[in-house]
């Protein structure tokens, strides 16, 4: 069983309530939630030593907007506050939260809010200096400014979990009898959030979201109907929520989501209904992938996972057939199977619901995901031509250029390292802010790789960090995005790391293989790298040779490396 | 009639304990019988003070539901009856029938 996630709650209000749901809730990560002294939120966010952050992983600070702000409470009885006051009382509050960083992996912060019976002075809410609503915006928009650059501070939307609870989300009768400031529904909401923030810290999100076409992504069965007989589009309600489907989960494409397709038909009638239908809006370029035949869908789905280089728990299966996804449920556990509405027009919002896809943040890298893999099935096509692997490799045109890491980089060189299980050699977990600061030790150093093609660009795809010891430099990190395996790029990467450590005085760098369940790759590389196994898991390399780069890759610097010495 | 009343309000007493165990760890969870105990002042069966603040919530909201009634279950009333109403399912059910009679007394 792996480890409990310990979560702080700072709070000025009691969170019993939510602890005991974050503790209690079966969904992964599993929490064990602690609570900081009731109502202390200020003396725990300025005391570092303060016994509740020992062990702690994670922190929420939930705050009232009149306790962190206290102007704003004159706000909230009708007196005359200045905006200038509130809004400096925000960024003393948001340095307080700031100077919490380092203390824990991660600090979540809901928004705030206000109750939602609180309807106040009707129109003059919106007024800009007296108006409660307009500062409680205000307010909300100047902490966002202030903390959602901070790594390792991620910003919750707690309107969000107020609007699901609907006119129950703040029941008076708790805050009196109990100072418990919402109704147990808007804590089931935030557990939600929260656990999704959990697992998109950890990199534990859904890549690939396979689906089903008939009566999922169009109505009725093409097959029998024909293109021309499906309901997708046009002046018809359900058509027109297909639609609005194929639109969201076109967006969750932009957000680096991919897009398979498992489903029970004609091939050749499927692909040219995605192809031509005017009414669709996924095309064939928007799948990295589909198999569309009459086998099994759970075999179907194994065989697709593999092709794109995924594991079984990155993928999510939609189906609109109860059969089907039970068959998947029961074949494959770690699938994730959504229960699927039967209504054609709540699909969207279904999807919508979904919170295994949140992430940290977007790179550039995700927006070009579904293209990099469109581009892959042209590198497998021209493989398939070539019929030696040698003139194929070389017929690639691989550049790599490997740079230090800059904040730019930041963010996707966390997610990478915390996203990436199958070439990770010791599968270390780290926030931005850890991350960044590792690097910056004396004796630590981080590259990060670049690769592109003549069939598209990958983007930042490696990691390589070295730590130099007195007479011997470690390997740390060494991470490489399973779509560019096999291509020298690894060969590369070693070699990066051996040019430095050589130039740092050690005579030797060495490799310490964490095994994990998924990383066996890593090891497989290892053993056939030149680097000499002297024991199990351990990888050495003499420096006085140099760790030559394949003849089949180009290698170039794209600025100074991140390292201290 | 009164059996149908009688059967929604202990269903309302069912699902605000539902709603109670969720909070709770598996092994202090509530069951879902006339004999539970719900709370005792020396906190050693049932709920404790905060478990009794949500299952009362829970109960006001799931009675509006079932029974279309709006009840106050912690007032003044509560504590001045012989037996505390809160000891069993089967004491407070009593209490809600007489309090949506309109006799609280």
């Amino acid at each position: 069983m792996s480890k409990k996630c310990i979560c702080l709650l700072v709070s000025d209000f009691n969170v019993d309530n939510l602890s005991a749901y974050l503790s209690n809730d079966a969904g992964l990560p599993a929490v064990a939630a602690v609570t900081a002294p009731f109502n202390q939120v200020i003396p725990v966010l300025r005391n570092n030593a303060a016994g509740c952050w020992r062990n702690a992983d994670a922190a929420v600070v939930w705050t009232q907007p009149h306790k962190a702000a206290p102007s704003f409470g004159k706000i909230l009885d009708f007196e005359k506050a200045p905006p200038e006051a509130i809004l400096k009382e925000v960024d003393d509050f948001s340095t307080l939260i700031k100077n919490a960083v380092g203390r824990v992996g991660y600090i979540f912060v809901p928004t705030w809010v206000i109750p939602p019976y609180n309807r106040a002075w009707g129109m003059v809410d919106l007024k800009t200096g007296s108006g409660i609503l307009n500062t409680l915006l205000r307010m909300n928009l100047r902490l966002i400014e202030n903390l959602e650059d901070v790594a390792g501070i991620y910003l919750l939307d707690a309107q969000r979990w107020i609007s699901v609870a609907g006119k129950d989300a703040c029941n008076p009768k708790l805050w009196y009898m109990g100072k418990i400031a919402f109704s147990n529904e808007v804590f089931r909401e935030a557990v939600k959030d929260i656990k999704a923030g959990l697992n998109a810290v950890a990199g534990n999100t859904k890549k690939l979201i396979i689906v089903d076409l008939d009566d999922t992504l169009w109505g009725g069965i093409v097959g029998d109907a024909g293109m021309e007989g499906i309901k997708l589009g046009g002046h018809d309600h359900i058509g027109e929520a297909f639609v609005d489907f194929q639109r969201a989960l076109k967006a969750l494409t932009r957000r680096g989501i991919l897009l398979g397709i498992v489903s029970k038909n004609d091939e050749k009638t499927a692909l040219a209904t995605i192809s031509k239908h005017p009414e669709m809006v996924l095309r064939l370029e928007d799948f990295a992938g589909w198999r569309i035949n009459w086998e099994d869908k759970a075999e179907n789905i194994v065989e697709l996972v593999k092709e794109l280089n995924l594991g079984l728990e990155a993928a999510v299966f939609i189906d609109d057939n109860p059969a089907e996804r039970a068959r998947v449920r029961e074949a494959l556990p770690s699938v994730y199977v959504p229960d699927w509405p039967g209504d054609k027009m709540i699909y969207k919002s279904a999807l919508s619901g979904l919170s295994c896809f949140d992430k940290l943040s977007f790179t550039s890298e995700d927006s070009r995901r579904t293209q990099s893999y469109a581009s892959e099935r042209k590198r497998k096509q021209e493989k398939s031509a070539i019929p030696s692997l040698g003139q194929w490799l070389i017929s690639l045109d691989t550049n790599i250029v490997v740079g230090g890491l800059s904040d730019i980089d930041l963010a996707r060189a966390t997610q990478l390292l915390n996203k990436t299980n199958q070439m990770n050699l010791t599968t270390r977990r780290m926030c931005e802010a850890q991350l960044k600061g590792w690097a910056a030790k004396p004796g630590h150093a981080l590259w990060v790789f670049r690769v592109f093609d003549k069939f598209g660009d990958f983007g930042l795809v490696g990691i390589v960090s070295v730590e130099i010891k007195t007479k011997k430099a470690q390997i740390v990190d060494f991470v490489l995005s399973c779509r560019v395996f096999g291509r020298g790029v690894e060969e590369a990467m070693l070699a990066v790391a051996c040019r430095y450590a050589k130039d740092s005085k050690p005579k030797e760098i060495f490799a310490g293989y964490i095994p994990t369940v998924k990383n066996k790759p890593c090891l497989d590389f290892f053993k056939k790298s030149g680097f000499n196994q002297k024991s199990k898991n351990y990888f050495f390399w003499d420096l006085a040779k140099n760790y030559k780069i394949p003849a089949y890759v180009k290698l170039k610097k794209a600025g100074k490396a991140t390292q201290s010495n | 009639m009164e059996k149908i009343k009688q059967k929604k309000i202990i269903e309302a007493v069912f699902s605000a304990i539902d709603e109670v165990n969720q909070l709770l760890p598996t092994a202090q969870r509530l069951k879902k019988s006339v004999n539970t105990a719900l709370f005792d002042k020396s906190g050693k069966d049932g709920l404790d003070s905060l478990g009794l603040i949500n299952f009362v919530i829970a109960l006001e909201q799931e009675i509006v539901k079932k029974l279309k009634v709006t009840v106050a279950l912690a007032d003044e009333r509560a504590m001045l009856q012989k037996i505390n109403p809160f000891t069993t399912v089967k004491t407070l059910t009593v209490y809600i029938a007489r309090l949506t009679e309109g006799d609280g007394s």
